[in-house]
């Protein structure tokens, strides 16, 4: 499903270079839900950009959903993005004049498609995520929660294998962002989806299945949250950044 | 498709205040220019309504050369040459109409307590009257009939309203109220409003000097009144009115029509006629015509097609219509760069929304097609609005003066139809660079909420290309102000890229407007000193082009009254008239003796005119203008004229003029085409013959043909003449057949004059004397220049009415920019008003932005202005041969900065009251 083998990244910043990613082996075969964790700096944004094709590597190589990512033209990662992928901000990002189901039609829209299984699509998603009462609906009359949840149907509309979720709660308070976690969690199980998400929230990991660990631009370990499971099923947020803390101490 | 237009209808309803201010300033300037385009389509109209008055439909004319009479027999020669459908003779000549009507007058003089009585008083004017045949001449000749009917009989007559208004009591009144005593039309008094009102009648008697004032509105000539025509020698002959008829439009000597045989009973000379126009069979070519037949009545009688009379007010039309493109063009530039600034505000705002569009796969193409959308949308809107108002302005305008508009409102719809076109062009140029920087964003760079200064080398090419624009243009001015191209160089291209020029280095002047006067400004408003300048200087692009707009109408002021004033003082001012002339078509050796017989008259000079083609002026292929030859007396001309030798001297000239075969040229030959003494003058005359002569002076100019054009405005538009050459009656009557005077100049003695009371009162006397001796006008030039200013500044202030409307639609872009920039800065203003600032000082804050951009326009338009004004200075030079000199009209500049600054803060004042009521809480959160 995804595959990154030696991913290297720098930028410029003033005067000096930042290397953002150094080396990055990264690979995902099974649909689920993964988590990608580090302190602030460490590389996790860049990384999904990556992944997302909405930024190249230096060198190495990156394959998602069986497309090199790393090589593709501008024409090429613009496609992959529209029908192959689904990307979640942490800033919902709903265009404000749109109606929420306009908004879940915008890729759609973008290709041209407004057929009849789009629109089908996209109030079968709204159903889903208990939005169909709010399908007429302007972003500025729907909470956070429910911006966050337009967002994501928006990004499952052409049933993408992998999905990418930027901080998706960043914005959002504890219940809405429990709520988010759950369908993700949720959209990863029933729909055989490989959603990847970025966070710095332990809480947020604990409902992922795999954990990368990454610090200072390298994956500094794996946490397998099968292990250890609690009563609810999932290695408890406490446990996660504590193992986390060690690998990121074990790499100072 | 699909998707463009629905992102396109997004970013529209994304902020639509935003969208209507955009559309509103493309609104304002396509009003601008349409209702320019309908007046001067509509004064064309009237221009070529003045030539068929004064010409009719016929296609060929016959008229002598003398400019006297040629006897009727000649009709006889042209019915029978083959292609002649019909013809129409005509016998012109110039009478004086007298008339008494009863009108309300003081019992005792001077003494409205007194009373009034009805009492006979004594009306006169002159006029030109033309003698036709009445069977046929309106058939061909559009006369409107207001009441009653034309000629039929002997003694008939049918006056047109300008004859009407001058036997009518209110124009008396107003003539004896004005300073001057040449009666001159209001423009916008109606002449037949006396006809509708009720007017004295018998001997009534009315205490209320209302009710008398009342009456006499009423009191003039009507249907059936009798109207005497006092002669010299002979018995004065009683004509009937008949009918009143619409005056020619633009102006002209007052009309009146009868029949040949009424004419022929009050000349000396019977069985004469003026000119005959003949109308061909259909196929018949005029030209061809007019070649076979020419030579049999030469040298006394001339044929020439009226088309050749025409074809120099047609190619001046032409010229006209360049000039309605020129300003379309330059309106339209700056509603683009309004747009672009407007757009690219908009494509930064919306600079996330964009991003996201991207990462979920939008195409660069398809977010750059949204902007040109956009573009498009905005233009469409204004135009949609802007083309009707327009018109109704035009309709407004044609109603106010539909005097001179008299063929009412006309639509050129091919030029609507470009100005829509070039509208929708602005909109598509306009978003040309918002699109590219909507495409050229990168899904990254803007989902970052870091702001990245402007590159130094950006503004810095900005600023390079602008000066070679500015600088492009002198060079044309410097290095081809004398060749044959200059013209067409300069319009196509330097005007264009000069205004742009102009446009990109605001850029970097309004950095360095914000260095230098953000301190000066912040103190004298109050504010803390660095965040005045520090807006400006971060978003230079955005306040660079809007002051660029702003800049177009202030250096329009600037020009107009730089030019204009400088033409006033240099050229205006440097004319010496002669105290008084008589004007009459043409003048009789007995009005000339009776005005030498006149005490106060000092001495006469008759002068004759007659226009010739010549190349000194114009523009090649676009515009040609004729000149004026103008022959005299030679000794009494040269003390009265008061001429300079700019080249040559008097005593050498008079001898050579003397000899024949030269003349002295007017300064704007040897300004225009540098010729001067030892040159040739070259001209063609009607029958396109050349004639030479050496010219043995170049001096100042006396102006005849300003008070020829002053008497007979109308006229001018037919023959269109500037500058004038002076000759010998030797020559005049030798080359052009000329033989009579249209002219008398006067000097007045002035000791006597001022004992009369003034030069007014001795104009009127000379009137008085000059009744029944074929003198259409008489007036001083003191009073003829005092009216030519009159015109010249009443055109200046209209032109600065347009200049400001320029200004009005910069300041939505004014208004759109301080909308955007106070909305992205919310947080931060917000955050000012935690940390202390009170509601006012951020209302001086914006304020102050917006003076800034006043600043900055204001120093860009006076560059722009002046320069403007010098390559219009050296395009006067070389076209009509006027040299003014430079000057700097610092009343004219002080009112336009002003203008500027009191707009752009009226502009700013909307956001500013509104970001005076929000609460911190909602800045803060960005609501």
């Amino acid at each position: 499903m995804i595959n990154c083998h030696d991913v290297n990244k720098s930028f410029k910043v003033g005067d000096r270079s930042v290397h953002a990613l150094r080396g990055i082996d990264l690979s995902i075969v099974d649909p689920g839900f993964y988590a990608i964790m580090g302190r602030s700096g460490s590389g996790k944004s860049t990384l999904l950009h990556m992944l997302s094709a909405m930024d190249r590597p230096d060198s190495g190589t990156v394959e998602v959903s069986g497309h090199s990512v790393h090589s593709m033209s501008e024409s090429e990662a613009t496609m992959f993005r529209r029908k192959e992928i689904g990307v979640i901000f942490q800033a919902f990002n709903l265009i404000p004049t749109m109606t929420a189901a306009e908004n879940v039609q915008l890729p759609g829209l973008l290709a041209g498609d407004l057929s009849k299984n789009i629109l089908n699509r996209s109030h079968e998603l709204l159903e889903m995520l208990g939005l169909e009462d709010r399908s007429t609906h302007r972003p500025e009359a729907l909470s956070g929660g429910e911006q966050q949840r337009v967002a994501i149907a928006r990004a499952l509309l052409y049933k993408p294998k992998v999905v990418f979720a930027d901080e998706p709660t960043g914005n959002l308070d504890t219940s809405a962002s429990k709520m988010v976690w759950s369908l993700l969690k949720e959209v990863a199980a029933e729909q055989s989806v490989t959603v990847v998400m970025v966070t710095h929230e332990p809480e947020a990991a604990s409902y992922c299945e795999r954990i990368f660990v990454m610090g200072d631009g390298k994956i500094v370990g794996t946490i397998d949250t099968n292990e250890n499971k609690d009563a609810e099923g999932g290695m408890d947020a406490g446990t996660i950044a504590t193992r986390t803390q060690h690998l990121l101490g074990a790499t100072q | 498709m699909r998707a463009p237009l629905r992102l396109a209808r997004s970013i529209c309803s994304a902020r639509p205040s935003r969208l209507y201010l955009l559309s509103a300033a493309v609104a304002l300037s396509v009003i601008l220019v349409t209702s320019i385009a309908c007046a001067m389509a509509s004064l064309n109209a009237a221009i070529i309504g003045q030539i068929d008055t004064q010409i009719g439909t016929a296609e060929v004319r016959l008229r002598p050369t003398s400019g006297l009479t040629l006897d009727s027999s000649v009709v006889d020669r042209v019915k029978v040459w083959e292609g002649v459908d019909s013809f129409l003779p005509r016998l012109q000549s110039t009478l004086s109409l007298v008339i008494k009507l009863d009108t309300m007058q003081e019992l005792i003089k001077d003494d409205p307590d007194s009373g009034f009585e009805a009492t006979r008083v004594r009306y006169a004017t002159n006029a030109f009257v033309n003698g036709v045949d009445p069977t046929i001449e309106f058939e061909h000749r559009k006369i409107n009939l207001i009441e009653g009917r034309y000629p039929e009989k002997l003694d008939e007559i049918t006056i047109d309203l300008r004859v009407a208004q001058r036997l009518s009591w209110r124009f008396v009144q107003k003539n004896k109220q004005a300073q001057n005593g040449l009666v001159e039309v209001n423009l916008l008094e109606d002449p037949a409003a006396y006809l509708g009102k009720p007017f004295p009648s018998g001997r009534e008697t009315i205490a209320n000097t209302n009710e008398a004032m009342t009456l006499n509105e009423g009191v003039g000539v009507r249907i059936g009144d009798a109207l005497t025509v006092p002669r010299l020698f002979g018995k004065a002959r009683v004509l009937t009115v008949v009918g009143i008829v619409e005056p020619a439009p633009l102006g002209g000597k007052p009309i009146a029509f009868t029949t040949i045989e009424t004419l022929d009973a009050l000349n000396k000379k019977k069985n004469q006629l003026t000119d005959i126009e003949i109308q061909l069979t259909e196929g018949v070519d005029p030209e061809v015509f007019v070649s076979t037949h020419e030579e049999e009545l030469l040298p006394k009688v001339i044929l020439q097609t009226t088309g050749r009379v025409t074809s120099g007010v047609e190619n001046n039309l032409e010229a006209t219509r360049l000039g309605i493109v020129l300003i379309t063009v330059i309106s339209l530039i700056s509603a683009a760069f309004i747009i672009t600034t407007g757009l690219t505000t908009g494509v930064s705002e919306q600079q996330r929304m964009l991003a996201v569009l991207r990462a979920v796969g939008a195409r660069r193409r398809q977010l750059a097609m949204a902007q040109l959308f956009v573009g498009c949308i905005v233009a469409g809107l204004g135009a949609i609005f802007g083309v009707p108002l327009g018109i109704v302005l035009a309709w407004i305008l044609a109603e106010i003066f539909d005097q001179q508009m008299a063929q009412g409102l006309v639509i050129p719809v091919v030029n609507i139809l470009l100005v829509v076109i070039g509208a929708v062009g602005s909109g598509l140029i306009g978003a040309m660079w918002p699109a590219w920087r909507a495409a050229s964003l990168s899904p990254l760079r803007a989902m970052t909420e870091r702001a990245t200064p402007h590159k130094v080398k950006g503004i810095l090419i900005v600023g390079f290309v602008g000066a070679l624009g500015v600088l492009s243009m002198a060079s044309i001015v410097l290095f081809l102000s004398e060749t044959n191209s200059f013209f067409w160089v300069y319009a196509g291209f330097g005007l264009p890229v000069m205004f742009i020029g102009y446009f990109l280095i605001s850029v970097p002047v309004v950095i360095l407007v914000a260095k230098i006067f953000s301190v000066p400004l912040s103190k004298l408003l109050g504010l803390p000193a660095p965040f005045l300048g520090r807006t400006v200087r971060a978003t230079p692009y955005r306040h660079g082009f809007t002051a660029g707009a702003l800049m177009t109408g202030l250096a329009l002021m600037i020009g107009i009254w730089t030019n204009g004033s400088a033409a006033m003082r240099d050229w205006l001012g440097k004319i010496e008239f002669p105290d008084a002339f008589a004007y009459g078509l043409p003048l009789s050796l007995e009005a000339q003796g009776i005005l030498d017989s006149l005490p106060y008259v000092e001495q006469s000079s008759a002068i004759s005119m007659f226009p010739v083609r010549t190349d000194a002026f114009g523009v090649k292929g676009l515009s040609q203008y004729k000149t004026n030859f103008i022959s005299f007396e030679p000794d009494s001309f040269f003390e009265m004229a008061k001429l300079d030798f700019v080249q040559g001297d008097e005593q050498t000239a008079k001898i050579k003029l003397e000899e024949g075969g030269c003349v002295i040229v007017a300064r704007e030959f040897l300004v225009a085409r540098g010729l001067g003494v030892g040159d040739t003058f070259e001209c063609t005359d009607v029958k396109d013959e050349l004639h030479q002569f050496e010219i043995v002076g170049v001096v100042t100019s006396p102006g005849l043909e300003l008070v020829s054009q002053y008497f007979d405005l109308g006229d001018n538009f037919v023959n269109q003449a500037i500058g004038s050459v002076f000759g010998s009656r030797a020559d005049m009557v030798k080359h052009f057949g000329m033989e009579t005077a249209q002219l008398i100049q006067v000097d007045l003695n002035e000791k006597l004059v001022e004992k009369m009371g003034g030069d007014e009162i001795a104009v009127m006397e000379m009137r008085r004397e000059l009744l029944g001796a074929g003198v259409l006008n008489v007036g001083s030039g003191r009073m003829i220049r005092k009216q030519i200013e009159a015109v010249f500044t009443s055109t200046l202030v209209v032109l600065s009415t347009v200049a400001i409307g320029a200004m009005l639609v910069a300041c939505f872009g004014v208004a759109n920019l301080i909308v955007a920039e106070v909305n992205a800065r919310k947080y931060e203003l917000g955050v000012l008003r935690a940390v202390g600032a009170s509601r006012s000082q951020l209302v001086r804050l914006i304020s102050g932005q917006a003076i800034l951009i006043a600043l900055t326009a204001c120093i860009l338009g006076a560059g722009l202005g002046m320069q403007a004004a010098w390559g219009g200075r050296e395009m006067n030079r070389q076209v009509i041969g006027i040299d003014i000199a430079a000057s700097l009209p610092m009343d004219a500049i002080g009112l336009a900065w002003g203008v500027a600054i009191l707009l752009s803060l009226a502009a700013a004042a909307p956001s500013a009251m509104k970001l005076n009521r929000i609460s911190i809480r909602s800045l803060l959160s960005g609501q």
